[in-house]
């Protein structure tokens, strides 16, 4: 029987998966170890800045926030901190779901027990497997509450993709998809969605199950898309590409506070069956045509454009937003969503510029460590939003 | 039986290999490259299926056939100098298409970015050169003397670095700073060896004047190997500059490294519908295919221009290399990328077995070694690595490296080859009165690290967990499965 930690509602924590780059090429490097021997020099980073499954990776994870702007500020100092170390190894740390143009028999399993286990089991898939998502964890007050939020956020999984998708390249060509990456993680037999439960006692039941068969050891043996975190005590959100800056980081992880905010109030029944039987379709389509999707709403059977209704879920949010300080990040994102622009769109038009994949990543190595520009125009946006 | 006994005869074997050895001279060039490739392709081959660094094949073909001209043919009409001299052109661009390699790796940016890195380039370079010349000034070679074979072995090969990084795929801050510092050696080498030979050129001459009096150095003797220095950079970096610009479609983009625009900006959006766009990719494309033949005209521009206009070869190929760039994604998948590995194996086959082939291997069948050569060789390389050691341990953590790390690099900075033997033999063509025990000590200590460091540095790169992964580790069994075979039989037991 898994405990379930209690935690303050809405609170709020970030896991960053982040891309290490020659900062000469821009191809991926196999600097773990020596990048996380020089930040862990400083004792406060230790627990900040962990290993991944490859050498080309690490983990960035704040702390536990209730607020965007403080969450920020730590996701700033970290990559700040991060940076500076590479500068010494001239590695390069950039954002981004997956690298365009890496070749996984390259790379090289990080060397602890669970990663070395994970590389036997999955064979080449765990060497695929380096590609860089976004965690956001949001605090629930228990496990009922917990697997609530896990199927409420499901139907909004393709708005996520869209918002964060950053991986529109694989092996130096355009895939056509504005994400890749949860192609990576589609392969891994338990991914996708958890299986519709009713409340904490069920889904032990289910783990129960499972670990019986020798199926799972942990948590951390799912790799679904929105999953309970018990030992933390949140509902963890995992389908995000890692976005290209922190402050889409920061704002992604406002846009999940608010929602659930409004999410948790809401006592009727958990979605249907329905809403899981167009879950692959609809996610496939996001992560092929991004703000363009047409998503099925298994409700009304009803296709519905995807940018245009998730304008109109972000308009509809704001009155959480405001209530949890998160404005900003908020209308951040609607500029977004009404440009219809991403990591992925980012990346085609840098590629288009410069015409090579290789520059494109020193740019988004060179965009992930700077913060001006992001910065004044979200600051721009709260001018325009305190004045309205 | 007899016809046999005579066929074996020592004298008939010796004197029908001379005939042989000396014909070679006169045979068409082609078929005596043709024949050398074959035989350190094949030695190579050998070298590998003994477990062992192709390179050492190479530079063994090319030791065993100079061996077999000095023993067979000792007078100097019938040595493999003549032979060596038809192919000097060859040698040259082979050695500066590996340096141009060197130079594509080579990362300026790094040495700004962490200053540690760039003491630690000069402070190694200058520690083990004033280690070999003080180790051999403790044997009575005098001091301008010293100082030369100092230059002349205060540098790593970047070629036999980056061979042997290449061949185990090896990757890591050992490995990249070994290329990085070996890059920078070689400049450093380059830009100093003239300046030696003209200080020792110039005791020599006041020596010969009035013993014991050092003669003022000349600015202006100083000045000129300076100013070859800079203009070799000047005209490698302008080369390269001009490779890149045919062969790559990157244009003008330091604007936007310097301020990458941000991902809500307006302007994105029509960018990708550029129609500009698909031109630059189609070109992008294109371009590609050019690498190959305009990096190979600019090694055949850079050495042939450098001997016209007698300025340091080596040095233009490394900035050469330097300005045009690696463009590491695309060498798997991109054709000209699979031509340009091949040339740099020919160009290896070619350099290491020149490189066997040069010591002066008709000295050592015909006088032997003395124990004072063998003393100061031996004395010049220990005092080489105790220096390198110091000065990498000094700054190794300041620059972001760990405690093994650093002393793996200072092991990794020992080889010598390829490039040692080029300056040491420039420095004996310039300065003909160099102290036989200062020059012949080089030369030992040139084979001994030919010798050993191909195999230390094949071995540091695999113990520091840098040489790429040899296979993949492929689990055929199932992890899982005597866990539920466990669990059914414990069942089964119950039941």
């Amino acid at each position: 029987m898994l405990s379930y930690t209690t935690s303050q509602p809405l609170t709020m924590g970030v896991e960053l998966e982040l891309q290490l780059l020659h900062a000469r090429d821009g191809a991926l490097s196999r600097g773990a170890t020596d990048l996380i021997a020089v930040v862990h020099k400083k004792k406060a980073l230790q627990p900040r800045i962990t290993p991944e499954i490859t050498e080309s990776m690490v983990e960035l994870n704040t702390s536990i926030h209730t607020h965007h702007d403080p969450l920020l500020t730590e996701l700033r100092e970290l990559r700040d901190a991060l940076c500076e170390a590479g500068d010494k190894l001239n590695t390069a740390i950039a954002g981004g779901g997956a690298h365009p143009y890496s070749v996984w028999k390259d790379r090289r399993i990080y060397p602890t027990e669970r990663f070395l286990h994970t590389s036997k089991l999955y064979g080449y898939l765990a060497k695929q497997f380096t590609v860089f998502g976004q965690h956001v964890h949001i605090g629930c007050p228990s496990g009922d509450a917990a697997i609530a939020l896990t199927q409420r956020l499901a139907k909004y999984i393709p708005y996520f993709i869209a918002l964060s998708a950053a991986s529109p390249y694989s092996y130096g060509e355009d895939t056509s998809f504005e994400t890749s990456r949860l192609h990576a993680v589609a392969v891994f037999p338990l991914s996708g969605h958890m299986p519709r439960l009713a409340d904490w006692k069920e889904f032990n039941e289910y783990f129960d199950e499972m670990m019986g068969y020798g199926i799972v050891g942990s948590m951390k043996d799912f790799y679904w898309d929105i999953r309970p975190k018990p030992e933390f005590g949140t509902v963890e959100v995992r389908i995000f590409d890692t976005p290209l800056t922190v402050e889409m980081a920061a704002a992604l992880a406002a846009l999940v506070q608010t929602l659930s905010s409004r999410l948790m109030k809401q006592t009727d029944a958990l979605p249907g069956v329905a809403t899981y039987r167009v879950y692959g379709y609809n996610r496939f389509q996001a992560c092929r045509f991004g703000y363009d999707a047409m998503l099925i709403d298994p409700q009304t059977k009803e296709s519905f454009h995807l940018g245009e209704s998730l304008a109109t879920l972000l308009q509809s949010l704001m009155p959480e937003a405001a209530e949890l300080g998160n404005l900003k990040p908020m209308m951040y994102l609607q500029d977004l969503a009404s440009a219809q622009q991403n990591g992925a769109s980012w990346m085609r038009a840098m590629h288009a510029q410069t015409g090579t994949l290789e520059e494109v990543m020193r740019l988004q190595a060179a965009l992930f460590r700077q913060s001006s520009q992001s910065d004044a125009t979200m600051d721009a946006t709260k001018k325009v939003a305190a004045s309205a | 039986v007899n016809t046999f006994i005579n066929f074996f005869d020592f004298e008939t074997v010796q004197s029908a290999l001379t005939a042989l050895l000396s014909s070679i001279a006169t045979w068409p060039p082609s078929v005596s490259l043709g024949l050398a490739l074959m035989l350190g392709a094949l030695a190579g081959e050998v070298a590998h299926r003994l477990h062992a660094a192709r390179i050492y094949g190479y530079w063994l073909a090319g030791a065993a056939c100079a061996s077999a001209f000095a023993l067979m043919a000792p007078s100097d009409a019938q040595s493999s100098a003549p032979l060596m001299q038809r192919f000097a052109w060859v040698f040259d661009i082979a050695l500066g298409w590996l340096l141009v390699e060197a130079g594509r790796r080579l990362d300026v940016q790094w040495l700004l970015r962490n200053p540690a890195l760039a003491v630690t380039a000069v402070l190694e370079w200058l520690l083990a050169a004033a280690g070999v010349s003080a180790a051999l000034m403790v044997m009575a070679v005098p001091w301008p003397h010293a100082l030369l074979a100092g230059v002349v072995l205060a540098h790593a090969s970047p070629v036999l670095v980056h061979s042997i990084s290449a061949s185990l795929r090896a990757e890591g801050q050992v490995a990249e700073r070994a290329m990085h510092l070996s890059a920078t050696g070689i400049v450093l080498t380059a830009v100093a060896l003239p300046v030696a030979l003209t200080m020792a050129q110039t005791h020599a001459q006041a020596a010969a004047v009035s013993a014991g009096v050092v003669a003022p150095l000349s600015v202006l003797s100083m000045a000129q190997p300076l100013t070859d220095a800079l203009a070799a950079l000047a005209v490698g970096a302008l080369l390269g500059a001009l490779v890149r610009w045919i062969s790559e479609p990157t244009r003008n983009v330091s604007a936007l490294r310097s301020a990458p625009p941000d991902i809500n900006t307006k302007a994105l959006t029509g960018a990708a519908a550029d129609k500009k766009a698909s031109a630059r990719k189609r070109r992008a494309r294109g371009t590609f295919m050019l690498r190959g033949p305009t990096l190979a005209g600019g090694v055949c521009l850079m050495v042939g221009l450098a001997q016209w206009w007698g300025l340091p070869a080596l040095l233009g190929c490394v900035a050469l290399g330097w300005a045009a760039r690696s463009r590491r994604y695309s060498s798997h998948s991109e054709p000209d990328d699979r031509m340009l590995s091949s040339v740099g194996t020919l160009a290896l086959v070619l350099v290491f077995m020149v490189a066997g082939a040069a010591l002066p291997w008709n000295a050592w069948w015909q006088h032997g070694l003395s124990e004072e050569v063998f003393l100061a060789a031996t004395g010049m390389l220990f005092a080489r690595l105790a220096m390198k050691v110091i000065a990498i341990g000094l700054t190794g953590s300041w620059s972001g490296l760990r405690l093994k790390q650093s002393i793996a690099l200072a092991l990794a900075l020992q080889p010598t080859s390829v490039t040692g033997v080029v300056f040491w033999m420039a420095a004996l063509t310039a300065f003909a009165a160099w102290n036989p025990l200062a020059s012949q000590a080089v030369a030992l200590a040139l084979l001994l690290g030919d010798v050993l460091m191909p195999a230390l540095l094949s071995w540091l790169l695999r113990v520091i967990g840098e040489a790429g992964e040899p296979h993949i580790e492929l689990q055929t069994t199932n992890s899982a499965r005597t866990r539920v075979i466990d669990t059914e039989l414990a069942g089964a037991a119950r039941i």
